[in-house]
């Protein structure tokens, strides 16, 4: 169990037509899991088997703890069989000629350990995934969560350096695919192994990872916690593909009188709103707001305060159950807007917004 | 009461007979009668003194296992079996592991010298090897003579023998290896072997432990059906066999039907007993096939995982081009050259080249033109006839909802399995006697090569229509279109690339069909093949080889021409 560090990688296909990973830095605390979030194509599952040992990067350093597994440049490349590492597959990857025992003993096999403490380690693993008294079977007899577990319990059985996840759960159905992600947590966290989970699943990554590193082109766009990626997004592309938000152009008026606190004049929306951003803006500067649909308060009546404050027309109202999704036409732009459904709003009704400014993330265009 | 009801019971039914079921119910019954009516004259044949008198016995039977020589004729089947089987697997397996996962260079090329034998018939390649490695004549046994030792008279390469007969039947079979492994190898899942190689295994441990179990069910199926094929094979222990009376269950029945003492119950015996041999290496494939199939779910598509081989890939790529040396370079240098010599001398020169053999054969050989018009009128008119059969009953094996359709699609699959020649004893007894009097025409070649290879063109049709979802005809039913509306526009066209391949599979098979038609010829009804075969008995060794290039040449035109009107693929050779 070790830390893993990314230094620098890249990685092109097509002889460097398609850039895939472009100079990716990246540390997995010992112990923690980190998951690589992102629509496909943007370069997770490539880092991942780079880290594997699958694919070759063009340059780059990966580490496990102090030992260099892989730098081009100095002509390092450990095999992946020598990288002891635990790896489960989209595809599960079980292997339909042997049957779960076997599966599970696989790894182990090529450790110097007798018979004895082989089996005690696979009877170990199926236990913690919960498939103890299966291991005779065959996986093709298996449904697909059991095959999912057989994975699992490949892959930590021989205690791995680390643990590989590849979308693990994108073949299950949906309510399996829930529970699974909780038991994945648990299990994690009963066997501290370094962990680094692949998804293009927002919830499976923040139900899963300590931290989550959202990728983008080959580029990692934010890392953090889930609270800190959902509610302070550091650009465009995390806030908009992690969850729904609104998105409104505007320039930077002036720094506000709050900590972090700007004041950004948006035609889009006809007024001049109070947002909050970490980074240090020039006045006249282009940005985006973006601020979420359930953090819009909505009112018939003109609320106090004159700032934060603009009056709309309802588009389109739509009952959820857990909310009503409202479309409100503000100035030049539409607004969505997740209203508590006690409050009760019809199609052409005119009513006021409130945009909360801690609330209102300003993003640099 | 009751007969009211069973009377509008019978009624109803016959409302339901429109045109559509005709078709498929007189076709179905055509071909099960096609299949089934020869292979009944086999067994009956074989349990009566005389196949036409009606007087029983087991004696045939008997005679075989008693008989010294027919028992090692027996086994010497075996043998070639055997032998081929491991010898298309010691080709075959190679080949596929290094164009399918490998970087050698050109391995796209090998793969198209691959299947250059399912091109170029036995009859063929047989002869070719003849030409290269007769014992005293052969060009490669010259060759060495002349480079080594000119005090041998022989040798040392021996092609009429056993390992002779094995080395062209493994030749010739292992592309069924290649193509079925290297198909496995192709759409197995690579995160298999990725798993292996984070299990801790490195490449060469994955192959043997985890890549080659998996494809073991293709490898095994590709040898079985190299066995049913080479047990059943007549032109090449014929040819190479026959100068080493090295006879095998097929030559001796072709003896027995056409030499005396004639004995057409021995030979469908002996035939039956082949039978049985292919049905139970076929059984044993199904059983493979159907236990060892492994699934294996997949979700994105992946690249296959290609194996750098550094320095190692001189060592494969040598060993490709020493196979497209063996199965293509050497035999078709042997064939051009033999049909351009006059006389067959030890001596080798340019100045003896020529066209003799093509002229005599355009000009002073008057059966020429009529084995090739023959070959010709059988490929394009049974082809046709056989798919238009093919696509009613593949249609009716995959849409057909009666319980008698497995029944039909079992039967008439069938003479797969049948060796040409032994179908070919069935179809002679059944049709050569009234009622059914077709012998002395090319009506029975007709028969007999539809009913024998309806199969293939059955496989052809059907791999199109299982892509056809039943839901495009469904909703075409539901808008208003009839079943026979629906046919037209809706599943011809989608299953049109199927019945076009197999059209041209059917005709190329035709075109050099040997086995068959040597049993059911007549005088007057010759094709290229038996023309083929007669030169090579008179010893004519340079003319049959200048019409073996002329078939050749034909086939290939046909071909070109055949694809540039439909864009059509040979079935089972897309690339």
């Amino acid at each position: 169990m070790s830390e893993i560090r990314i230094q620098n990688l890249n990685k092109t296909f097509d002889k460097g037509a398609v850039k895939a990973i472009d100079n990716l830095s990246l540390t997995i605390r010992e112990g923690s899991i980190v998951a690589l979030l992102g629509p496909s194509g943007c370069g997770k599952t490539t880092t991942l088997r780079c880290v594997g040992g699958l694919e070759l990067p063009d340059s780059g350093k990966i580490f496990f703890g102090e030992r260099l597994v892989c730098c081009p440049d100095e002509k390092v490349y450990v095999p992946p069989e020598k990288r002891g590492l635990g790896m489960v597959f989209q595809s599960y990857a079980i292997w339909p000629h042997m049957n779960v025992f076997e599966n599970v003993a696989f790894p182990l096999r090529r450790q110097k350990i007798d018979k004895e403490e082989i089996r005690k380690k696979v009877m170990e693993a199926l236990e913690l995934v919960g498939l103890a008294g299966l291991e005779s079977r065959y996986p093709t007899k298996m449904s697909g969560g059991q095959q999912q577990r057989v994975a699992f319990a490949r892959a930590i059985a021989p205690r791995p350096e680390a643990l590989l996840f590849d979308e693990p759960l994108s073949n299950l159905d949906a309510k399996l695919r829930e529970k699974m992600r909780f038991d994945i947590v648990a299990l994690q966290k009963s066997t501290h192994i370094t962990t680094i989970y692949v998804t293009h699943d927002q919830a499976e990554a923040m139900v899963i990872a300590d931290k989550i590193a959202v990728m983008n082109q080959g580029v990692i766009e934010q890392i953090g916690t889930a609270r800190e990626i959902y509610d302070q997004p550091g650009s465009r592309f995390v806030a908009g593909f992690i969850g729904l938000t609104n998105f409104a152009r505007g320039r930077i008026a002036s720094k506000g009188s709050g900590q972090q606190e700007w004041l950004v004049d948006s035609k889009e929306l006809g007024t001049r709103i109070v947002g909050i951003s970490d980074k240090d803006f020039k006045p006249d500067q282009k940005v985006t707001l973006s601020v979420r649909p359930e953090n819009i308060m909505l009112s018939r009546e003109q609320p106090e305060g004159d700032l934060n404050i603009v009056g709309g027309r309802i588009e389109r109202t739509t009952y959820i159950g857990e909310y009503s999704d409202i479309l409100i036409r503000v100035n030049a732009v539409e607004l969505r807007v997740h209203s508590p459904t006690h409050l009760r709003f019809d199609q052409g009704d005119h009513v006021f917004l409130a945009f909360p400014p801690q609330r209102c993330n300003l993003l640099a265009r | 009461m009751t007969r009211i009801s069973r009377l509008e019971k019978i009624g109803n039914t016959l409302k339901q007979i429109n045109v559509g079921f005709l078709i498929q119910f007189s076709v179905s019954l055509l071909v099960l009668f096609m299949v089934l009516y020869p292979i009944g004259w086999l067994w009956l044949g074989s349990i009566r003194t005389e196949p036409f008198a009606p007087d029983y016995t087991l004696s045939w039977y008997l005679k075989i296992f008693s008989d010294a020589v027919l028992w090692q004729r027996l086994t010497n089947t075996l043998k070639i079996t055997i032998g081929t089987g491991i010898l298309s697997l010691i080709i075959g397996l190679p080949i596929a592991w290094i164009v399918a996962r490998t970087d050698t260079p050109f391995s796209k090329k090998f793969e198209l010298i691959a299947v250059v034998p399912f091109m170029t018939a036995p009859l063929i390649g047989a002869l070719a090897w003849t030409n290269l490695a007769a014992p005293r004549t052969g060009l490669l046994n010259l060759l060495y003579r002349f480079v080594f030792d000119s005090s041998l008279k022989h040798g040392p390469l021996n092609i009429y023998s056993m390992w002779g007969i094995i080395f062209c039947l493994g030749l010739y079979y292992s592309p069924y290896v290649f193509l079925f492994t290297a198909g496995a190898l192709r759409s197995m899942d690579p995160a298999l072997e990725e798993a292996s190689r984070i299990s801790g295994c490195n490449i060469i441990r994955t192959t043997f432990k985890i890549t080659l179990p998996l494809v073991y069910p293709a490898i095994t199926s590709g040898v079985l059906l190299a066995m049913v094929f080479a047990a059943g094979q007549f032109a090449v222990p014929a040819l190479l066999g026959t100068p080493a009376q090295f006879s095998v269950m097929t030559t001796t029945i072709y003896e027995l039907m056409n030499r005396w003492p004639i004995n057409r119950s021995l030979a469908a015996a002996i035939g039956n007993l082949l039978v049985l041999f292919t049905f139970l290496l076929l059984y044993l494939r199904g059983k493979l096939l159907s236990k060892g199939a492994f699934t294996t779910v997949t979700g994105k598509g992946y690249r296959p995982d290609i194996i750098r081989l550094g320095k190692w890939k001189y060592v494969t790529f040598s060993f490709c081009l020493l196979y497209a040396i063996v199965v293509f370079g050497l035999p078709m240098f042997a064939l051009i050259y033999s049909s351009l010599v006059k006389y067959w001398s030890v001596k080798i020169g340019l100045h003896r080249l020529g066209f003799w053999n093509y002229t005599y054969l355009f000009t002073e050989h008057s059966l020429t033109f009529v084995a090739i018009k023959n070959s010709l009128l059988l490929a394009v008119f049974g082809a046709t006839a056989c798919i238009f059969i093919s696509s009613i009953i593949s249609f009716i094996v995959h849409r057909g909802k009666s319980r008698w359709t497995p029944l039909l699609d079992y039967v008439a699959m069938m003479p797969i399995g049948v060796p040409g020649v032994v179908f070919a004893v069935g179809v002679l007894l059944g049709w050569i006697r009234p009622p059914f009097v077709l012998y002395g025409t090319l009506g029975i070649l007709i028969v007999g090569y539809i009913s024998r290879f309806n199969p293939v063109g059955i496989r052809a049709v059907s791999s199109s229509l299982v892509q056809v979802h039943p839901e495009l005809e469904e909703s075409s039913r539901v808008a208003g279109s009839s079943w026979a509306g629906t046919l037209l526009r809706i599943t011809l066209p989608l299953v049109k690339p199927g019945m076009q391949a197999g059209w041209m599979t059917l005709f190329i098979v035709f075109l050099r069909e040997f086995g068959i038609s040597l049993f059911l010829y007549s005088p007057g009804n010759e094709v290229v093949s038996i023309m083929l075969y007669e030169f090579w008995e008179n010893g004519d060794m340079m003319k049959a080889s200048a019409l073996s290039i002329v078939l050749m040449v034909v086939t290939v035109i046909s071909i070109i021409i055949m694809r540039r009107l439909t864009g059509a693929d040979i079935a089972g050779m897309k690339s």
